[in-house]
């Protein structure tokens, strides 16, 4: 059974190592820590770290968000692991779900290829575009049977082996 | 009685009972009454002192003695009054009993050293009053105990039952109380009450999963942080600062650290114990 530390090693270590994006006719991979990375800058020192100022100045202010999502954090890690997950005693709570939240949704947008639609921006000057959507790129996507025929020879048992 | 006889054969006696002998029955009958008595016993301090003067020979007594106070009872009277052995009226007058008997006059003079209050020692008749001071010992006897004495009965009254008591009253506190800690006992402590309350904390969702219905395992007092069980000590120890009981609170609780890694360590053991009975059907000592 996963319990919340060896949660975050996994999610950490599977993770793709880009995010594919289309834009247009070129194709960008992204790293995945850098955007993990750069969403961590995001959270602010209040929740991620205890010993800031900001910490220290709304300590009532923690208190009070640990005890508001710590009784949800069992359904929420049901919900996105899909099974039990146990949950260490003296878990810090403000530092460790921005950082489940963060592995969770960068290696979502990992699994998946994105094109991301554009157009000239009026008025904005030269070479300025408009983002108008981001999509998954379906095109780009293998499915699940083809990986599987691909890999049926490797499967194969070996000679002398039952 | 033979005391009396002796008395009797006394031929001084004799002479002197034949002088002033019919003085001494009318005074001793005369006396009867309880009026004298009270009088008596009211001012017993005071009686003392007209006894001794008597003995001594007042200006009354030498009147007595000369005869002057005539006696009209009759000898009949006179002789039930020689007989007793109340030893009031023998004193008042400063008769011839009152030399006759040493004992009694002893008695009556310890008595009045001690103030006579001891209802036992004193003599008491059928129609006796008891003065201010006899009647405020008998109310404070007839009262009981006070209140306070009553409740002390009372919890003292089951004490030999528990272990160890030996019939004597323990008046130490369950708690030993200590004196508040101190700035420097504060800080020797704060780590040690952080770790036993880091401990000891997950065990109360341990027993409530093992007590609850559903055995599902909360995650209630095991989501106190390493900041929230800091806080909690900083609060204990303040409280400590100005409390001794709370003081002695906290340190019993870090001495008992190692019992509580003790419970950590089974309290779960018992409970996923009776967890795989459960999801195995239960307790059965059939063969299959």
């Amino acid at each position: 059974m996963q319990n919340t530390d060896t949660l975050l090693e996994k999610m950490q270590n599977e993770a793709p190592e880009n995010i594919v994006i289309h834009l247009g006719e070129s194709r960008y991979l992204v790293p995945v820590k850098i955007v993990k990375l750069l969403s961590w800058g995001l959270v602010p020192d209040l929740l991620k770290d205890e010993n800031s100022e900001d910490a220290k100045k709304h300590p009532i202010v923690r208190t009070g968000l640990k005890r508001l999502i710590a009784p949800y954090l069992p359904m929420i890690l049901k919900k996105t692991q899909g099974e039990e997950i146990e949950i260490k005693p003296r878990l810090n709570i403000l530092q460790w779900l921005p950082t489940y939240a963060i592995h969770y949704a960068v290696n979502l947008l990992a699994s998946k290829e994105w094109a991301i639609h554009v157009k000239d921006c009026e008025g904005c000057g030269s070479n300025v575009f408009q983002i108008i959507g981001i999509y998954p790129h379906s095109d780009r996507i293998i499915s699940s049977p083809a990986v599987s025929t691909s890999e049926t020879p490797d499967r194969e048992s070996l000679p002398g082996r039952g | 009685m033979i005391e009396q006889a002796a008395y009797e054969l006394n031929p001084l006696m004799q002479k002197i009972r034949s002088e002033h002998g019919s003085r001494k029955a009318s005074e001793g009958t005369s006396d009867v009454g309880t009026p004298v008595q009270d009088e008596f016993r009211s001012s017993i301090g005071e009686s003392r002192s007209t006894s001794g003067a008597s003995i001594e020979g007042s200006p009354r007594d030498a009147r007595d003695a000369s005869g002057l106070e005539t006696d009209q009872r009759t000898p009949k009277r006179r002789d039930s009054g020689k007989g007793r052995t109340d030893s009031t009226s023998n004193q008042s007058d400063g008769g011839p009993n009152s030399h006759l008997n040493p004992i009694s006059r002893a008695f009556q003079f310890k008595q009045t050293n001690d103030g006579g209050l001891n209802e036992q020692e004193k003599p008491s008749g059928l129609y006796t009053k008891p003065n201010s001071k006899e009647r405020a010992a008998r109310e404070s006897d007839q009262s009981g105990p006070s209140p306070s004495g009553q409740a002390q009965s009372k919890k003292n009254f089951f004490s030999w039952l528990r272990s160890g008591d030996n019939r004597k009253t323990s008046k130490e506190p369950r708690v030993k109380r200590t004196r508040p800690l101190t700035e420097k006992e504060i800080e020797e402590l704060k780590p040690d009450l952080v770790e036993a309350l880091k401990v000891s904390l997950p065990l109360l969702d341990e027993a409530i999963y093992a007590t609850n219905k559903a055995h599902n395992k909360p995650y209630i007092y095991a989501s106190l942080d390493d900041e929230d069980i800091d806080k909690l000590a900083n609060f204990w120890l303040r409280r400590a600062r100005k409390s001794g009981e709370v003081a002695a609170a906290a340190t019993q609780f870090v001495q008992y650290r190692n019992d509580i890694e003790i419970l950590t360590m089974m309290l779960p053991t018992f409970g996923q114990t009776f967890m795989f009975y459960k999801e195995n059907g239960g307790f059965t000592l059939r063969g299959r």
